[in-house]
């Protein structure tokens, strides 16, 4: 039976069941009120982020539910994202943090977990100065804190 | 909801200045990223200064951070103040990153190295406790009725609590008062207060966890690259006996004068300091090295200047006297090895103790800084040969083989336990403990618990024994995990126990004519009881074997299994030519790789880490890499700790300059390490993997041969460092400059070549010989002087040469 999910700007989604209940969140909604035919209100998240969301709910809608265990591995490494994952988060940047936020209030973890290590792959391997290009940061520091900065980091240099 | 939204539509019917004030009471309440949506919504371009990722929630952001690996962490710290802060809060992030680093050597950094960067040395100790602890803590000790029912080793620690909090209060209000508004930092709220005590815990200990992280990069970025960061004779006029090496401290036998322990920070800040002095009296001219890890970098290198003239007015040797802070134990008749564990139990102070066993006739223990020794004492009747650390007790075995448990509290003193049936001939090669939570066994019929285990590492084997010296478990055949072969003769090995592995490597030389030496990880359940996986980390080409297990949650199984992707297809196409060549020429002890390679099919089950162990089996690093030395050899030395070997060999040079010695390192279980070898043949090379070194050699080559021959290679150096302040940077340029060197110095000075036996491709440089090779040379004085290599951590290396000089290289 297919759920009426509402977005934040008042865009209804219908999807299935089984692609909701990726998300945490709705699946906990469902049990607790129970199915019924009335939308989901969805207040934290926009039409096109959920869109993108339920984009990657469908494509994953087969896969086994993470265990507790999985998700708390302390080894945490960027490099293992799938193909079709790799190329779903080929988004502005804007819409990467989008997805990250709703990710976590929709409470998905896979999709949680995929959105930060997209993040840190952007991080991967840059200097500070390339790092504030692509996120648009200022550098604001004052020149005894840049000195102090400079003074820990020197080891690093020859990297 | 709905009825907002009709407000909200309501606004069209309001006067132009009504609109503006909701407006702006709608801005009001809206959060940054409602603003940032607004922006979107209106198709205006978005601030510049506008950061996305620190206006995420802490938790998302230090999720994110969680993804990154070491290394750009650190850099992360420098791209602004918002991030920088983000960073600084979570301490369990570096924490974590530093873990998953160096599982084992991290628990001691823990307990003690944290002292060492920190301001305040004990806070480190008590890093765990947060200021909201340390009220509790205050207001605890305040009380009498509860001082009183503590133990007072508790109440010791309680107040060191107590006492570090006090100092970091008093620093803030210090601070606070720096600041004008004085006032306002009166009336800030306790809760404020509390928040914001929590979060310069918080930041302090970050750093402290930071600059662990960067030693531990530094020292592992070295490694892969055969890069040390300086080294330093210590010249003892005595003879030197065997050291032992026990972070950060580094004990020295000196002949019969007793035993002297160096702090090995220490005596690296005290060379900072030295190397800046001189600088500083050399003028401004002289290049100026960078950071403290560098600072006595220089010294190494001008030394070259006085190989001739003597060691001891050498800038990079300091008498053994001269050393600031080490501590002189008079212990004559010093014999054999020393052992140090951590204990549990605190000591004078609350300071943790730390134990270590002299050994002539007797056994003494104190702490590090020299309180609290124990007089020596004879028990054994008999010269004593092994020491080593169960819990609070020692363990001495003498030369027939009778184990003594000697306890630290005098009133447990003297509990011998049974002469266990040690080995055959009494003969212990080397002793390890393990400490782990309490196990139950059936052991005779009987239930019984234990919680220390003896390793016994005899000729044919390992004994694992319980701290009463009941057997648990016997490791025999350390050579069958290859087929057709039993028996191998142990060298040496090493104990790998922490959260994550129960584990025993055991250095071994084959039992056959061949005498490679090969190392062997055997996997066992906590406690020791039970072996669950046998497999060889190197050693010749051979299929994987019937005792290999599936996959295990092993950190490098799973770097294995991205590598063997990649490998596998070419492990295929090599299999065939692999085992055809057999050993290099120039390896001195006659080959048997007669290997015909029966390729049975794994069976599913064991595929993935079968293929695994194809990969890594493909080369027989030891055949190249830790040959034997020339005739045998009695003086060729090895010393193992956790996973990395470490190997001096005696070799004969082609030219009449008698024997030199060769460094090679190698860490097991990644593949990478360095050799200080010269000869080795770059076909040999890439037949086994060691590939980096190929380009490196040819530059070596030319550095040695193309020079005119008599050259002062002093001239080489001082030219090379007056043009550049320290290595690294264009590298090619400055060498492509730096005249040669006097041919006879060749085995002189050690180049640290890179070893990488997992790369089967070409150097990471691309077509600059010389990226692969950055290193300074290490110059090893009075060359033909025999070479030990006795004492090695992840960082640090110490050899001695000739009978009197000590050598520490960091990485």
């Amino acid at each position: 039976m297919p759920i009426t999910l509402l977005s934040l700007d008042d865009v209804q989604f219908k999807v299935d069941k089984e692609v909701a209940e990726r998300s945490i969140l709705i699946k906990n909604m469902i049990e607790d009120v129970g199915e019924s035919d009335a939308p989901i209100p969805l207040p934290n998240v926009s039409s096109s982020v959920l869109k993108k969301v339920i984009e990657y709910c469908e494509h994953h809608r087969n896969d086994p539910v993470q265990t507790q265990d999985e998700t708390d591995d302390p080894r945490k490494r960027s490099n293992d994202i799938e193909e079709w994952d790799m190329k779903f988060m080929m988004v502005d940047q804007e819409m990467l943090f989008e997805i990250i936020l709703a990710a976590n209030y929709l409470d998905i973890k896979p999709l949680l977990d995929v959105g930060c290590k997209t993040v840190a792959n952007i991080i991967k391997g840059k200097t500070p100065e390339e790092i504030r290009k692509v996120f648009n940061i200022v550098n604001d520091f004052t020149p005894e804190e840049e000195a102090q900065i400079k003074k820990e980091n020197e080891w690093a240099e020859d990297r | 909801m709905p009825h907002i939204l009709n407000g909200i539509r309501a606004i069209s019917s309001l006067s132009r200045q009504e609109r503006h004030a909701v407006l702006q009471e709608l801005v009001s309440v809206c959060s940054y990223q409602d603003l940032q949506g607004l922006r979107r919504l209106l198709k205006v371009p978005t601030d510049p200064g506008y950061d996305a990722l620190s206006s995420l929630p802490q938790e998302l952001a230090h999720r994110i951070f969680h993804f990154v690996d070491a290394w750009d962490l650190i850099q992360l710290l420098a791209v602004c103040s918002s991030w920088r802060r983000i960073l600084l809060r979570d301490a369990s992030l570096w924490k974590e990153k530093l873990l998953e680093f160096v599982p084992a050597e991290t628990m001691v950094v823990m307990e003690t190295l944290a002292a060492d960067y920190s301001a305040e040395p004990t806070a480190a100790l008590y890093a765990s406790t947060s200021s909201t602890g340390w009220l509790k803590t205050r207001r605890m000790l305040s009380k009498p009725s509860i001082r009183n029912g503590l133990d007072p080793c508790t109440l010791e620690r309680l107040r060191c609590v107590a006492r570090t909090t006090t100092y970091m209060a008093a620093r803030k209000a210090y601070k606070s008062s720096l600041s004008s508004s004085q006032d306002e930092a009166l009336e800030m709220s306790r809760e404020e207060r509390r928040v914001r005590e929590d979060q310069e815990e918080q930041e302090r200990q970050t750093m402290q966890w930071r600059g662990l992280l960067t030693r531990e990069l530094s020292a592992q970025y070295n490694w892969e690259r055969g890069q040390c960061l300086g080294d330093m004779c210590i010249v003892s006029h005595k003879d030197t006996k065997p050291v032992m090496l026990a972070w950060p401290y580094l004990f020295v036998g000196q002949g019969y004068v007793g035993v002297r322990v160096i702090h090995l920070d220490k005596l690296r800040r005290h060379f900072g300091k030295l190397a800046k002095e001189r600088q500083l009296s050399r003028g401004p001219n002289q290049p100026c090295h960078r950071g403290l890890h560098n600072n006595y970098q220089g010294q190494s290198s001008s030394s070259s200047s006085s190989s001739s003239s003597g060691s001891s007015s050498s800038a990079n040797t300091i008498d053994i006297r001269a050393i600031p802070d080490s501590v002189l134990f008079e212990v004559p008749h010093f014999l054999t090895t020393l052992a140090s564990n951590q204990h549990d139990d605190a000591g004078v102070d609350g300071a943790p103790t730390w134990g270590y066993g002299l050994m002539s006739s007797g056994v003494g223990w104190s702490d590090f800084e020299g309180r609290c020794l124990e007089p020596l004492f004879n028990l054994h009747y008999n010269a004593i040969a092994h020491v080593a650390f169960l819990k609070n007790r020692f363990l001495s075995i003498n030369l027939t083989g009778r184990m003594l448990l000697t306890s630290t509290d005098p009133d447990a003193r003297r509990t011998i336990f049974a002469q266990a049936q040690i080995s055959r001939d009494g003969k212990i090669l080397q002793v390890e403990t393990a400490n782990f939570a309490r196990c139950e066994r059936l052991y005779k019929d009987e239930m019984v618990e234990w919680e220390e285990a003896i390793f016994l590492g005899h000729e044919d084997g390992i004994l694992i024994l319980d701290e009463e010296a009941r057997p648990i478990y016997e490791i025999s055949n350390l050579d069958n995990v290859r087929e057709h072969r039993s028996g191998g003769k142990l060298i040496q090995f090493q104990v790998i126990h922490d959260a994550e592995r129960q584990e025993v490597l055991a250095l071994y030389e084959t039992s056959t004519r061949s005498r490679r030496r090969r190392v062997v990880s055997i996997e066992f359940e906590e406690g020791f009881s039970r072996e669950v996986s046998r497999k060889e980390l190197l050693g010749d080409p051979h299929p994987p074997s019937k005792t290999t297990y599936p996959a295990n949650e092993e950190e490098g199984e799973k770097m294995q299994q991205q590598q063997q992707q990649q490998q596998q297809q070419q492990q295929q196409e090599q299999g065939g030519t692999m085992t055809e060549e057999s050993a290099p020429s120039s390896l001195p002890s006659p080959s048997v790789s007669s290997s015909s390679a029966p390729s049975s099919p794994p069976s599913p089950l064991t595929a993935a880490t079968a293929t695994v162990e194809a990969t890594r089996h493909t080369s027989d690093p030891f055949g190249y890499q830790l040959p034997l030395g020339r005739g045998g050899d009695a003086r060729d030395s090895i010393v193992m700790y956790r996973e990395r070997v470490g190997l001096v060999s005696h070799r004969r040079c082609s030219f009449d300059l008698g024997h030199y010695c060769v460094l090679q390192v190698v860490n097991v279980r990644t593949g990478h390490g360095f050799t200080t070898d010269p000869s080795i043949e770059s076909k040999t090379l890439r037949r086994t993997g060691v590939l980096r070194h190929d380009r490196a050699q040819t530059f070596l080559r030319q550095q040695y041969h193309s020079a005119p021959y008599p050259h002062h290679s002093q001239h080489h150096y001082r030219n090379h460092h007056g043009a550049e302040g320290g290595r690294g940077g264009g590298g090619g340029g400055k060498r492509g400059g730096a005249a040669g060197t006097d041919p006879r110095d060749m085995h002189n000075q050690w180049w640290m070549l890179p070893i990488d036996l997992n790369s089967d491709g070409d150097l990471e440089g691309g077509d600059d010989p010389f990226a692969a090779l950055q290193s300074e040379p290490i110059i090893i004085q009075g060359g033909k002087q025999a070479c030990r290599i006795l004492a090695m951590d992840h960082a640090r290396i110490v050899l001695v040469i000739g009978a009197s000089t000590l050598r520490i290289i960091w990485l």
